[in-house]
């Protein structure tokens, strides 16, 4: 069992990750592109913690390596406590429990050969092998009544099931093994509108239900500011604001947060023909700001890169202007 | 006469009719937004209106351009319209452009075939459409390939490809889906831009705006449609539906987005939850005899399965095909 928690559930420390570059020339040093740049922040248990950011920005690197899927080049992944980045193989896979993954596509994610109860039950029988058939059963049973779905499922195929009910089994999947942290990497953005909301709520009831812990990738910005008490942006591999969800939202700091939310199309009419969004992501100049180059503040000072620092209690942002 | 006008339009494939009865109109320099779920029927529409519905698709009705029916006409006066008159943009800017031919190339196709303009004439033409969509030749010269561009920047070549030949109409597929939020931003200002703008002798190209999300209606579009289980739930200018909202799937449409619910929330934490349409959209192979969105509406009576409901008028220029319409002011 695992002992009583005194810290955060899991605490991203200085994470960096290079990958190399293809050689040029059979005998060249391979360079290499750096996605994340020294990435720090914690989850405690029961909290919801949004990343938003475009694609590049390394999200999706960053969720793979929380998820021990990959080694970081340098940096800490602690989960309960314990370093996944210094486990042995047979330590990490018994720590895999602990941990589940929603992935975007419902299609992709659930393989068509297999019954819904082979799928949902495939992490309890590669991680909890301990536990028997019968007790395997009953608790697919459970989790696909926690994610509204009946009994009967269980003996059906992915495609006898919609979008939005093939997210829930994805969902029952990653609840087999009883996880206090559950990675959800766009989990709604393959969904219509009124089942995005369906599979929204069932995510804030478990979270009520089963005190669960969840890391939320997005880049939809309302999507985040409905399921998440803090959240961190991202840019270029760097966490450039980050704080209570709410207060981010409302008052943002980086200019990064702003155009972002500024460029978030509206259901509002008399919005149309305002928004001033520019530039895509560039490299940017090696020391100073990333976002300088996109900046309407830009300036001077912008050429030393600045430190994530604290603006307001918990509210924190990377940028001089702040 | 409108630029475009679809009559009693209905497709069905497989004997299953996935659009039944749409109508509306394009006019000169107007922007139209359709919007609705998947399975609606808005990318049909579309298709229908470029000659291009699956093989085995049956339509009914009438599709004119400028008074001309396209409904039904031979192969080569569709020809003569698509990628001329109306061009299309579509949702995945990787799968609509050629990898291994440059961008200069492929923008100049359509004047060289439709044109009849000259390989240099239509290199030039396609420099010219190039600028236009914010991609100077200085910096993205026409021998580039699209592997060499960022997702928006391939969806500003595949602009410019529409665009090339002076279309009259121009019909965008959920043309921002697979694009970030700041770049989608960039492509909505363009397609608005380019829409309104009105070189000499020309009335402006139209816009049909084909979208899932009312965001990006409200913000790019003059007039709209929403569309529910292939007919149109409730149409007319895009700042009156969303006053009123007559039809009650276009408030639960709108209720359920998560954009309306961060509004809603101000400053309070999360867990609040949203509102949801209880049920389905019906199986397009067994609608109901009445209102398809009847099973799901909180304002449902005996009534609305009796019969479709008509379109009936809540304002100038509004309809809604709902024998209960909403009166009171949106949510």
């Amino acid at each position: 069992m695992t002992p009583p928690l005194l810290g955060p559930l899991l605490e991203v420390t200085g994470l960096v990750r290079d990958y190399a570059l293809p050689r040029r020339r059979l005998f060249e040093r391979p360079g290499s592109i750096r996605a994340l740049h020294g990435v720090s922040f914690a989850v405690m248990a029961g909290e919801s913690f949004g990343i938003v950011g475009e694609s590049g920005c390394g999200k999706s690197t960053l969720a793979r390596a929380v998820l021990a899927l990959e080694r970081p080049t340098t940096g800490t992944v602690r989960l309960l406590g314990r370093d996944l980045t210094a486990l042995r193989p047979r330590d990490l896979k018994a720590m895999r429990r602990h941990m589940s993954m929603v992935f975007q596509d419902p299609y992709g994610s659930l393989d068509p050969r297999h019954r819904v109860a082979r799928i949902v039950a495939e992490p309890m029988a590669s991680l909890m092998p301990e536990v028997g058939r019968a007790e395997r059963a009953e608790r697919v049973r459970e989790a696909l009544s926690e994610v509204g779905l009946g009994a009967a499922a269980a003996e059906r195929y992915p495609h006898e099931f919609s979008g939005g009910q093939r997210q829930r089994i994805a969902i029952a999947r990653a609840l087999i093994t009883r996880p206090e942290l559950v990675v959800a990497d766009e989990p709604v953005s393959a969904l219509d509108v009124s089942v995005q909301a369906q599979v929204l709520n069932l995510m804030l009831d478990l979270r009520e239900r089963l005190g669960l812990s969840y890391l939320f990738i997005s880049h939809d910005l309302s999507v985040v500011r409905c399921v998440t008490d803090r959240v961190a942006v991202m840019y270029l591999g760097r966490i450039v604001e980050t704080g209570p969800t709410a207060e981010v939202f409302a008052r943002p700091r980086h200019p990064y947060t702003q155009a972002l939310l500024d460029a978030v199309p509206r259901p509002d009419p008399s919005r149309r023909g305002h928004r001033h969004a520019r530039g895509e992501p560039a490299g940017g100049g090696q020391g100073g700001c990333p976002y300088a180059a996109r900046c309407p503040r830009a300036a001077a000072v912008c050429a030393q890169a600045p430190e994530l620092a604290e603006k307001a209690p918990g509210h924190a942002a990377a940028c001089h202007f702040a | 006469m409108p630029l475009l006008e679809v009559r009693e339009l209905s497709v069905s494939i497989g004997g299953v009719r996935l659009l039944d009865g749409v109508s509306f109109a394009v006019e000169r320099g107007d922007s139209l937004g359709v919007v609705g779920e998947s399975g609606c029927g808005k990318s049909l529409t579309a298709l229908a209106v470029m000659g291009l519905l699956p093989a085995g698709a049956t339509a009914m009705g009438s599709i004119r351009l400028d008074g001309q029916e396209l409904l039904g006409a031979p192969e080569r006066r569709w020809q003569a319209v698509r990628g001329r008159r109306v061009a299309m943009v579509f949702q995945e800017p990787m799968t609509a452009l050629n990898p291994v031919r440059s961008i200069g190339a492929q923008v100049a196709e359509g004047p060289r075939l439709h044109l009849g303009l000259s390989r240099p004439d239509a290199e030039r033409r396609a420099v010219q459409a190039l600028d236009r969509v914010g991609l100077p030749t200085h910096r993205f010269p026409p021998t580039l390939y699209p592997h060499q561009l960022s997702g928006g920047q391939r969806q500003r070549v595949v602009i410019a490809t529409a665009l090339a030949c002076d279309p009259d109409l121009l019909i965008a597929d959920e043309p921002t889906t697979a694009l970030d939020v700041t770049i989608q931003a960039q492509i909505l200002d363009l397609l608005a831009d380019l829409a309104g703008e009105r070189g000499p002798g020309k009335q402006g190209m139209a816009l049909m705006m084909i979208t899932h999300d009312l965001g990006v209606v409200a913000e790019t579009t003059d007039r709209m449609l929403v569309m529910y289980a292939g007919r149109v739930a409730e149409r007319g200018p895009t700042a009156e539906v969303f006053r009123r909202m007559a039809h009650p799937y276009t408030r639960g449409l709108l209720a359920a987005s998560p954009h309306a619910a961060a509004a809603r929330m101000g400053e309070a934490p999360p867990g609040l939850r949203l509102p949801t349409i209880p049920g389905q959209v019906p199986d397009p192979a067994h609608r109901p005899l009445g209102c398809p969105f009847a099973d799901r509406c909180a304002f449902v009576t005996d009534g609305c399965r009796a019969a479709p409901p008509p379109e009936i008028a809540v304002g100038p220029e509004h309809t809604a095909a709902c024998i209960h319409p909403r009166a009171e002011p949106a949510p």
